[in-house]
């Protein structure tokens, strides 16, 4: 599936390395080095690559003002490694966050999800979701790993239905404090750690609830 | 070197406050004596006139009137013999069958000198006897004893005494406190000094006070202040030197990164040539990411020790999300990651969860890439008093005691120069992060063979 890619990179070397690659993949891309063309040229595209330290701009501001209009999937690709700009551009919208350097097979993996992802919001996901080998059945409160019952407390089914009904989004702890307890102290804060390792344990497949560091979590692999 | 101080100036003071004290004390109480003595001497010349008279014109009757009124008046007693020893008077109590009296009026007969009076004390209680011959020096016609009480006078030292002893007491508690105020004023600059020449050793800036303390010691104090910022300002450039050169090297090597990952299986006919060239590429990478860390970390000491963070996080939970998230690189490396045990209550340290997972990292990529095929990693926590101690094992092959060392050195890698993989900086970062968060990293060799690296941290109270 071709992607109209809108690059928003002002290192013309980056930029210059990122719009062959992707073309060599069949992705149109549009090429822009300022803040100001991004949001006059989002528009026509299917997914926006932003990075943050943009010369007229700042990224996080740019990535802002498309949110206010667009729904467009937008993946920050930054040189800023630090936790901060990442959580900030989670929250303001971002679908997915690299830094650089990034390799090639990475971030078209991370791209096509992102795509995928916009494409499924539009379609309400069912009663039960499967992630790989885990079925997890809403309705039911149950979830089975390989076909068998896990044996989930409630908070922990609770804490899963949470993510399932975002998979592969990430998820802020605020959110899912809110949504399994209704508010979000700070005892609630270590309580959800605690059952959180209960519910890694249970299901037993590594890597598969994601944490992403200062933010949230994440159902799915990247 | 404050309590030395301290204890010459005290123990001068006290000595300087005795040696005014004491001899007054003395002379105070030798005035009082004196005073009663002439006053008793007094009485009784003139009891020895009055003797005199009665003798001369044989009526001993006005002096025995004379006596008894003095004794009535002042409560003394009053003895006067006639020369055959016999009592001419007897009055206040006192007789002349009394064996002081007797003893006193025998040898005034023989015309001894009668006894001095002891220097008085506020404890002296005993009465003091006088005694006069009457007559002239060669013809004693009878002799004249009094008996003072020393009540009145031992009252008088000691009133004397007590304002004396509070004066001293009072001089003495104002030399202390002058000493105490001379002591600190030396000595707390040196301290302040002491605790600014610690902190430029540590890496901190140094604030030693300039307007306190003798003026070499304050001169001193500009001196290491100005160290200090000279010496921070350099660390600081090396710092923001590492971080704006691995900053500015991300976009170059994301490039580099997208180009030679577009080559892949377009390389043709030297497919290893391309595998390391993309190997040097990856190690380039993480040299960079190595390094930018590193200043990050050095960084956030610098601030944590201006009294900057108080973060925290649930040990417990960070390791068991680790651990989960390093379980496939396990097996793929051949090992098995064993998961730690579970917990109900969180164990709550003083480290952010970010860095807490990044020293996790360096602690579990190093296990999983050096322990070997077929090893088992296990991790675990062992909490104390004030502390959690974080413990990542492996039965591997372990490190010497001098590669236990040097493994936190930057740049030092297991195997030497030219090992194949990792940058020398995980260790390195790692402890960092851990001494800024107030901790220990240690590497143990593991029984019965392996590594064992323990991470203490301090714990922190959960805010309910």
């Amino acid at each position: 599936m071709a992607v109209r890619v809108l690059l928003v990179e002002d290192d013309a070397g980056v930029a210059g390395a990122l719009a062959e690659s992707l073309h060599a993949r069949g992705h149109p891309v549009t090429s822009v080095g300022r803040g100001a063309d991004a949001l006059h040229r989002h528009r026509d595209a299917d997914l926006v690559l932003l990075d943050l330290g943009l010369p007229d701009i700042d990224g996080l501001d740019v990535l802002r003002k498309i949110r206010a209009v667009s729904p467009v999937p937008v993946i920050v690709l930054t040189a800023r490694g630090d936790e901060r700009s990442i959580v900030r551009g989670l929250r303001l919208g971002a679908d997915d966050y690299l830094t650089k350097p990034v390799r090639l097979a990475e971030l078209l993996a991370r791209m096509d999800a992102v795509v995928r992802r916009a494409v499924a919001r539009e379609a309400p996901a069912g009663d039960v979701v499967r992630v790989e080998d885990v079925e997890i059945d809403l309705g039911a409160r149950r979830v089975l790993v390989a076909g068998h019952d896990i044996g989930l407390t409630t908070k922990e089914f609770e804490i899963l239905a949470v993510l399932a009904a975002r998979p592969g989004t990430a998820v802020s702890r605020q959110q899912l404090m809110d949504e399994v307890w209704g508010d979000a102290y700070l005892a609630v804060s270590r309580s959800l750690d605690v059952h959180l390792t209960g519910l890694r344990a249970k299901l037993d497949r590594p890597g598969l609830l994601a944490t992403i560091r200062g933010f949230g979590y994440r159902l799915g692999r990247d | 070197m404050r309590t030395r101080l301290l204890v010459v100036l005290v123990a001068l003071a006290l000595a300087v406050v005795a040696a005014f004290a004491v001899p007054l004390l003395v002379s105070t109480a030798e005035q009082r004596t004196q005073q009663l003595v002439i006053s008793r001497t007094a009485d009784v010349d003139r009891f020895v006139v009055l003797a005199q008279q009665a003798a001369d014109t044989r009526d001993p009757a006005a002096l025995a009137a004379d006596a008894a009124r003095y004794a009535e008046l002042y409560g003394e007693g009053v003895v006067i013999v006639d020369q055959r020893r016999s009592p001419l008077v007897q009055a206040g109590g006192l007789t002349a069958a009394d064996p002081a009296v007797h003893a006193l009026v025998e040898a005034t007969m023989r015309n001894e000198p009668a006894p001095q009076v002891g220097r008085l004390g506020p404890w002296s209680a005993g009465p003091a006897y006088f005694a006069r011959p009457v007559g002239t020096g060669t013809r004693v016609s009878g002799v004249v004893v009094l008996r003072a009480s020393v009540t009145a006078a031992a009252a008088d030292v000691a009133t004397r005494w007590g304002t004396i002893g509070a004066g001293a007491l009072l001089v003495a508690v104002v030399f202390v406190l002058l000493a105490v105020v001379l002591a600190r004023w030396m000595v707390r600059p040196l301290h302040e000094l002491e605790t600014g020449v610690l902190a430029v050793a540590a890496g901190h800036r140094a604030h030693v006070p300039e307007r306190t303390g003798p003026r070499e010691l304050r001169v001193l104090a500009g001196e290491v202040n100005r160290m200090s910022e000279a010496v921070l300002e350099a660390a600081d450039q090396q710092h923001r030197l590492v971080a704006d050169a691995s900053h500015q090297l991300r976009n170059p090597m994301a490039a580099l990164r997208l180009r030679v990952d577009s080559l892949a299986g377009r390389v043709e006919g030297d497919e290893a040539t391309y595998r390391a060239t993309v190997a040097e590429v990856e190690r380039l990478e993480k040299l960079l990411d190595g390094l930018l860390a590193l200043a990050l970390a050095e960084s956030t000491a610098t601030r944590v020790a201006a009294g900057g963070a108080d973060e925290s996080c649930d040990l417990a939970s960070v390791l068991a999300e680790r651990v989960d998230a390093w379980r496939p690189a396990a097996e793929d490396a051949g090992s098995t990651l064993v998961p730690p045990p579970g917990h109900d209550e969180p164990v709550t340290v003083g480290c952010p969860e970010g860095e807490l997972a990044q020293i996790l990292d360096v602690l579990l990529d190093n296990a999983v890439h050096y322990a070997g095929r077929g090893a088992k990693i296990t991790t675990d926590w062992e909490s104390g008093v004030s502390t959690a101690t974080l413990v990542v094992r492996d039965d591997g092959p372990g490190l010497s005691t001098e590669d236990r060392a040097r493994a936190t050195e930057r740049f030092w890698r297991a195997g030497g120069e030219g090992a194949p993989r990792g940058t020398g900086l995980g260790l390195a970062i790692a402890q960092q992060q851990v001494r800024t968060r107030g901790g220990v990293l240690e590497l143990r060799q593991a029984l019965p063979r392996g590594l064992e690296v323990r991470v203490t941290l301090p714990l922190r109270e959960v805010p309910r």
